[in-house]
């Protein structure tokens, strides 16, 4: 079952589109990381997903219900923690705590003081006072101690130190293992994120480019690497599989974005006869990259 | 109902500072209305003075801050918002933020009323003065609220409001001018504020802004995604400025009579001469007693031989204004009490053409003689002596000498002698009739005749010119004081008075030895130290 289905969902910023044609599923219990570069289209699918904008074209559902119609009884299931989200800056940590929790009917109050101590807030200072760290942990706690069906983090780790980012997301780990629930995180930030999810969406241009679980997507993604035994030259047929393709004097490299194991690797020696070619997997960064190239690439192309 | 006292607590909790500051500048307003019993004009301690206009312009802002808070701390647009992704109904918020506001425009009703009562005020009264309040204030928090709903941020919030209430009146004035030239008019009416809710244009006005602020503060709290709201708000705003200006509905059905005019029987007559000049607050008010003749006819006589009450908007005293007491039914209904602490209000706002004859038994005698010899160059017509007085300071009677008295500047402009006496002219202006007759709140700007206002002038009230001569000790009293508005770029910016001084006594020689001096009267009472109505006769201004 997914918690998340969106149907041809687009969205429009005047003239321009900040989503366009989105199709995405979220499957229930998953931590699936939505990745993209700045203006890619995913804080706006998140508002869009959350009811705070309304979408030009297309649906969402989020826990089964159309997200324009998302009420106090959606939102009770629901946990949100966005760079943008104003909170209230004058309250103290544990006022901020109590003004949530009423509002909850599951809040967990034994959860509330195990991610208290685990975050190390510090309960009577205000939020204005609290680094950005401190203050995303304390957004992440009033966002879990009801434990939520849902999590939707937007950019978490923005404007983080990288100990803080340590810290949130290991936070975020610790803090998950109490609870099954679904969490969509987005993020330009890779590296935070890969060590987090199990499902990954690449937008792009407001595009949808990939959704798939982490490991199906590690293990089709490799790098490859053809050192040629004379000059190298680009092989007459280049597979569209083969993406940020990029030769230099005596090397011919390329990522292999549908990776077979030995019957690829036969494929690489055909193409490459007496050449040495070598295999090696990716990152989820590295995958991201060449993808956002290939794109890239393919826009140019379509241009001229 | 949890969410809607969360939020309630949540608010009151955010914004108990400004609530503090603003309940103790109620209390402080109303310690000083209590002690000052004198109409703003006749405050002669300028600490006093400074602290009744600081004081009511602190609570005003405080008002607008509370009221733009309350908004704010949730607000409706942007999607950043706290509220909009935790599971608040909707419905629950906007009644939360509804019940802060209604508490804004109640606390001081119930601080009014309550001073009312100690002041001996009926029931009634205290009710119908309630009501009076929640309408006339209540308008102020809510339309705040409504601008603040276009915002996000306070910062926002100011300059959205400041665009949208001056671009209204820019619409308004330019609607007046253009009104006015169609209808040929030599010099345009510019906007006015119905102050009175005894008007049915200013009552159209005030529920108009309740269910505009009210509606749309609903609307936007529970259809969020609506778009356009600046400019619903821009539109209602505009509304509220032109209704005055185009309302002509008299619901509240004013009867509008000429002296001498046969009437059908009533028992009673009331004059509203806001609706009938277009004014923007009423001046005179007066409920008659009056009998018919066989025929069922009743006559309005030339001059009424009883007022039971007079009340006017205009120069009031502190009390009367902290208290809003400037209606119909308090009017009506003012105990003795209270009759006292308006009294002097009611007694220095004059109709036009009205002279002021007095005995002053506190003047010198030289002065008093001059003024008791000849009691029938005065028209006796307002019998009230002047218990304590004070000169504010005098203005040689030299073509081109002028005067600063505060925030006005008086100048001679000439005078005319002749057998009958010395016509003196003086021409008053100031930065703030300036702005005022630019914002509309000029009392109009075809003034002919003197008329009861708020403007502090040689024939206002609380102060009166004399034309003193020392050597001889003698001094005169105007007959009559004729005011004239005069006009500039379409706008108010002074008034042209004419003080006749009757008197075939005064010649040239006389003359060169006399100078203006300016009274202010301090306190004001009958022989018997109470002031009575009985026996003021005034000409009431007429449509």
């Amino acid at each position: 079952m997914n918690v998340i289905e969106t149907s041809q969902l687009t969205h429009r910023y005047g003239r321009t589109d900040a989503v366009q044609g989105l199709d995405l599923a979220v499957p229930e219990g998953s931590v699936f990381a939505l990745l993209g570069p700045n203006g890619a289209g995913k804080t706006t699918t998140i508002k869009i997903l959350m009811n705070l904008l309304a979408p030009t074209s297309g649906t969402a559902r989020i826990l089964g219900v159309d997200s324009r119609r998302l009420g106090p009884s959606e939102l009770a299931q629901i946990g949100y923690v966005s760079e943008n989200q104003q909170l209230p800056l004058w309250m103290t940590v544990a006022g901020v705590i109590a003004y949530c929790r009423p509002l909850y009917p599951t809040w967990d109050r034994a959860l509330e003081a195990t991610l208290l101590e685990q975050f190390e807030l510090p309960r009577e200072r205000k939020l204005r006072h609290l680094s950005r760290g401190i203050l995303m942990k304390t957004a992440l706690l009033i966002s879990l101690a009801y434990r939520p069906k849902l999590l939707i983090l937007d950019e978490p780790f923005s404007g983080l130190d990288p100990l803080a980012r340590d810290e949130f997301a290991r936070g975020l780990l610790e803090a998950s293992t109490a609870g099954d629930w679904t969490i969509l995180v987005s993020s330009h930030d890779i590296e935070e994120v890969e060590r987090l999810c199990d499902w990954v969406g690449i937008l792009e241009m407001g595009r949808l480019r990939s959704a798939e679980a982490t490991e199906g997507l590690l293990r089709r993604f490799r790098w490859v690497e053809v050192a040629m035994p004379a000059v190298a030259t680009v092989p007459p047929v280049i597979r569209s599989s083969w993406l940020d393709l990029a030769h230099s004097t005596n090397l011919v490299r390329f990522a292999e974005s549908a990776y077979e194991g030995d019957i690829s690797e036969q494929a690489y020696r055909d193409c490459f006869p007496g050449a040495s070619v070598s295999v090696r997997p990716m990152s989820l960064r590295e995958i991201f990259i060449a993808q956002a190239r290939a794109t890239r690439t393919q826009r140019k192309g379509a241009a001229a | 109902m949890k969410t809607f006292w969360s939020i309630l607590k949540k608010d009151c909790r955010r914004l108990a500072v400004p609530f503090a500051l603003w309940l103790f500048v109620l209390g402080f307003n109303l310690w000083l209305a209590v002690t000052t019993k004198v109409p703003m004009a006749m405050v002669g301690n300028p600490l006093v003075t400074i602290g009744l206009i600081t004081g009511t312009t602190v609570y005003w802002v405080l008002t607008v801050i509370l009221s733009a808070g309350v908004i704010l701390e949730d607000p409706p647009k942007g999607t950043a918002a706290f509220w909009l992704t935790r599971p608040l109904a909707r419905g629950e918020v906007v009644a939360a933020k509804m019940s802060l506001l209604a508490g804004l425009v109640l606390l001081p009703v119930l601080v009014h009323s309550a001073a009312l009562i100690g002041l001996g005020a009926s029931g009634r009264t205290v009710a119908l003065s309630a009501l009076e309040q929640c309408l006339r204030e209540g308008g102020v928090p809510f339309m705040t609220a409504a601008l603040a709903i276009t915002a996000e941020a306070f910062g926002q919030f100011a300059i959205n409001a400041i665009l949208i209430v001056i671009g209204a009146v820019v619409v308004a004035v330019i609607t007046q001018i253009l009104l006015a030239k169609h209808h040929g008019a030599s010099t345009p009416h510019l906007p006015q504020t119905p102050n009175s809710l005894g008007a049915s244009t200013a009552l159209a006005t005030e529920i108009l802004s309740f269910a505009f602020a009210g509606g749309v503060l609903v609307w936007r709290y529970l259809r969020r995604h609506a778009r356009f709201t600046i400019l619903v708000v821009a539109l209602g705003s505009l509304l509220l400025v032109l209704t005055p200006i185009f309302w002509k509905w008299d619901f509240l059905n004013h009867w509008r009579v000429q002296r001498g005019q046969t009437l059908p029987h009533r028992s009673q007559l009331r004059f509203f001469p806001t609706e009938a000049k277009g004014g923007n607050r009423p001046y005179a008010f007066a409920v008659l007693s009056l009998s018919s003749d066989a025929a069922g006819n009743v006559t309005v006589p030339r001059q009424l031989s009883k007022i039971e009450f007079i009340w006017s908007g205009g120069e009031r005293t502190p009390l009367a204004s902290f208290l809003n007491l400037q209606t119909l039914p308090l009017a009506r209904y003012a105990p003795e009490s209270l009759s006292k602490l308006l009294a002097p209000v009611a007694i220095l706002n004059l109709p036009r053409r009205a002279v002021v004859p007095m005995t002053l038994p506190a003047m010198p005698p030289a002065l008093r003689r001059r003024l008791t010899r000849e009691p029938a160059t005065f028209h006796a017509e307002v019998v009230a002596s002047v218990r304590r007085y004070e000169i504010m300071g005098e203005l040689p009677l030299k073509l081109g000498a002028s005067k600063s008295w505060g925030l006005f500047d008086t100048e001679v402009q000439g005078w005319d002698l002749t057998a009958a006496g010395v016509t003196v002219t003086l021409r008053e202006g100031s930065t703030a009739s300036m702005l005022a007759g630019a914002l509309g709140y000029a009392e109009g700007t075809q003034i002919e005749e003197s008329r009861g206002g708020g403007r502090r002038s040689p024939s206002d009230f609380g102060s009166i010119c004399l034309l003193v001569n020392r050597s001889r000790r003698e001094a005169l009293l105007p007959a009559e004081v004729t005011a004239e508005g005069i006009t500039k770029f379409g706008a108010y910016v002074a008034q042209r008075y004419t003080l006749d001084f009757s008197s075939e006594a005064v010649n040239q020689a006389w003359l060169d030895q006399a100078v203006l001096v300016r009274v202010r009267f301090v306190e004001l009472a009958s022989a018997d130290g109470n002031l009575d109505f009985e026996g003021l006769i005034l000409s009431p201004p007429m449509p």
